[in-house]
């Protein structure tokens, strides 16, 4: 979940506009900051980190001594970037396992500062717009929750569909969106009520869901049917079906901040599928050099770079958003499953 | 808020959904929808012989679990035999006697050779009197078989994944893999070059997690490693028989089928002849429980009951309840559930049938259509 996106495009014009007002003169430190690229690797139990600017892994961070046995799937970013979240589990989804938690990465130093437990197999994250909550999927027991950041203290669970996977969390963090593979569903959550308002029928197998900027389309993949389910957020409803094709086994999407484009990640053919907003088509599909079994994808801040994160090369292949082409391929940790960006600050 | 009243809300933005199935339309065929009965039938067949397998592969066994893979010999034969009596009445005795042989020698622990190659024999000659050649030599056909190898239960996938928990059925895995293994040659015949270098990648994959048939005596590692792999792979198998493989792509269209082709079986069963309507109502239970059952029972706990207890009123099914059931919502009492069964049990085979055609009309409309 990219709520980093969403603000960080309103932080670069709120200093936009205090440049243009004779405010330049911030402290260097305050304005600076380095963007990094984070790739769960589900079978070796670490997160890659990547510098954009030479395309690098300048760090693996370890996420457990037993790779095999536990796998780091889903993350999600604070809203000012810096902490990059994880959803840990075993590998069998019927045990709860002290493995099954949620950890919290500084992106600054690339060390883990805190972790608490998420029993049921947590899959997938996101984080609410003021950075307090994560609600996460339960794959196991077939349930969100909700968990306060500071104490890990869960403060709510909600039945949702069977085999739950996605989550978003609408920009006014008045909704969580959860999909659920075995159910087809997505399941409507009331935040603050803390209750399922509806359920909602998608494609096939749906996978991850992501909001629009402005909060008023949700997009939700659905691996074995092959679509991109749009969602009108005003009354929860499909209002739109985009077909990648039977073959695309779509996972991952990514919403360019502009909010012109969807860039979803096309498991089935190695290929990135790039979707105008404004039509609700596919307007292009990149399959050259794109590594195989793109899962995980992720944009920067400035929407020129897409990241996606390749299982079965073991590779992030980097997307130029100008010509909507692969210009990198970088060798990551094994089975690399989900993709997210963080940033820090940098000293000068 | 309660699964119930939340299906009223949400029926109104099911509408939308038809537009979701247009995607299937990328693919020539849907052997699981056209020929729902022929796939059963040979997932039964199938299975049949992956159960001799297991009995010529390890003789003398008579643990527990591995005679209950045995002895489902039985279970298998019920899905295709009234098929196979109509039209060859010697053959259906003799193969089922042959079965009962197997099972009978397997659990005494005798030497079953004799009687499993017998059998072999004769479920091969029902195998083409059950199914045409013709549909046998399809693409489409074996594309569906290669599915249900892979991701049905028992089957690859499914094998690998309750390895811990029962041991024989990664066994069934196994063998499941060695008959992928022959009609994936078949069919990547007519693969191109990426492709069949795909699926033969998924195969090498899945290989070294079944290095042989022997049960794990304790399983290790990940459980669903092999159905990753493995639905790739349907994916790639998709792709190469230009077939519709995965029938619960439109859940509202498939309800309405599977109501569509319960409807002649009631009056099959009306006119007596309960193994031949038993043959469809298993069909109607597989896709039915693969693809529609957990979704029902989120959307409308009692309706999913309903289809339940009627089917296993009709047929022997196993208990999905595990899956569909998770969550508080979606728990019923053991009294009311009792009360359903007893309802459904005290109804004729032809009107439970026609109950069931009715319920699966409702999960139509539940679900979208």
């Amino acid at each position: 979940m990219n709520h980093f996106n969403r603000n960080a495009l309103a932080l670069t014009t709120a200093l936009t506009l205090m440049i243009a007002g004779g405010f330049a003169a911030l402290p260097a430190s305050a304005q600076e900051t380095a963007e990094r690229v984070y790739i769960a690797n589900e079978y070796n139990a670490d997160i890659s980190v990547i510098d954009p600017t030479s395309d690098e892994v300048i760090a693996t961070i370890p996420i457990s001594e037993r790779p095999g046995d536990v796998r780091p799937r889903g993350m999600a970013v604070s809203p000012d970037g810096r902490t990059i979240y994880v959803s840990v589990s075993d590998f069998n989804p019927q045990l709860e396992a002290p493995e099954d938690k949620i950890v919290a990465i500084d992106v600054l130093s690339n060390e883990i500062i805190n972790e608490f437990r998420a029993g049921g197999n947590p899959e997938r994250l996101d984080v609410t717009p003021d950075g307090t909550q994560i609600w996460a999927s339960l794959e196991a027991t077939a349930q969100a929750a909700g968990y306060d950041i500071e104490t890990g203290r869960r403060t709510a669970v909600v039945r949702v569909g069977v085999e739950a996977e996605g989550v978003a969390i609408s920009p006014d963090a008045r909704w969580v969106y959860v999909t659920a593979e075995a159910t087809h569903t997505v399941t409507v959550i009331d935040r603050e009520a803390g209750q399922a308002i509806k359920h909602i029928i998608v494609g096939n197998r749906p996978r991850v869901v992501e909001f629009s900027q402005d909060g008023t389309r949700a997009y939700v993949t659905a691996e074995i049917g092959g679509t991109v389910s749009v969602i009108d957020t005003s009354d929860h409803t499909v209002i739109d079906t985009i077909n990648l094709g039977l073959d695309s086994r779509p996972v991952e999407i990514a919403v360019a901040p502009a909010g012109d484009r969807l860039y979803v990640a096309g498991g089935g053919t190695s290929a990135v599928y790039v979707i105008d907003t404004a039509t609700n088509e596919v307007s292009t599909v990149i399959r050259e050099q794109v590594g195989r079994r793109p899962w995980g994808i992720t944009i920067n801040s400035d929407g020129t770079r897409v990241y996606t994160a390749n299982g079965l090369s073991d590779s992030v292949s980097v997307i130029d958003t100008e010509c909507l082409c692969v210009i990198d391929n970088i060798s990551v940790g094994r089975g690399a499953h989900s993709a997210q960006v963080g940033v820090a600050p940098v000293e000068q | 808020m309660r699964a119930h009243s939340i299906t009223a809300v949400a029926a109104v933005s099911l509408l939308a959904l038809s537009c979701a199935s247009a995607s299937a339309q990328d693919y020539t065929d849907r052997p699981f929808i056209d020929a729902t009965l022929v796939q059963s039938q040979a997932r039964a067949l199938e299975l049949a012989d992956l159960r001799l397998t297991l009995a010529e592969t390890f003789p003398g066994e008579t643990d527990d679990d591995f005679l209950e893979q045995i002895e489902s010999l039985q279970g298998d034969f019920a899905r295709f035999g009234g098929t196979l009596a109509a039209a060859d009445a010697d053959l259906a005795q003799s193969l089922e006697a042959a079965l009962q042989d197997v099972a009978e020698a397997v659990e005494s622990g005798e030497d079953a050779a004799e009687d499993i190659a017998e059998a072999r024999t004769l479920l091969g000659e029902a195998y083409d009197v059950v199914i045409d050649p013709a549909i046998q030599d399809t693409a489409a056909f074996k594309g569906a078989v290669l599915t249900d190898l892979l991701l049905g239960e028992p089957g690859v996938a499914e094998g690998y994944e309750e390895a811990g928990e029962e041991p024989w059925a990664f066994s069934m895995g196994w063998a499941a893999l060695q008959r992928v293994k022959e009609l994936w040659g078949e069919v990547s015949a007519q693969a191109d070059e990426t492709h069949r270098s795909d699926g033969d990648e998924m195969i090498a994959t899945i290989d070294p997690l079944f290095p042989n048939g022997e049960p794990p005596e304790r399983f290790v590692g990940n459980p669903e490693e092999a159905e990753a792999s493995a639905q790739r792979f349907v994916g790639i198998i998709e792709t190469v028989v230009s077939a519709d493989l995965y029938p619960g792509r439109d859940h509202a269209a498939l309800a309405a089928h599977l109501a569509e082709l319960t409807t002649p079986a009631c009056e099959v069963y009306a006119s007596g002849d309960e193994v031949v309507a038993d043959e469809t109502i298993y069909a109607v239970a597989g896709l039915y429980t693969d693809n529609l059952a957990e979704l029902t029972n989120l959307f409308a706990p009692e309706t999913a009951e309903e289809v339940s207890d009627l089917l296993a009123s009709l047929v022997e099914v196993e208990d999905e309840d595990e899956g569909g059931a998770a969550g508080e919502g979606a728990e019923q009492s053991d009294e009311t559930a009792g009360d359903d069964d007893d309802d459904a049990a005290s109804l004729a085979p032809a009107e439970s049938c026609e109950a069931l055609a009715e319920q699966l009309r409702q999960v139509g409309m539940i679900l979208g259509g």
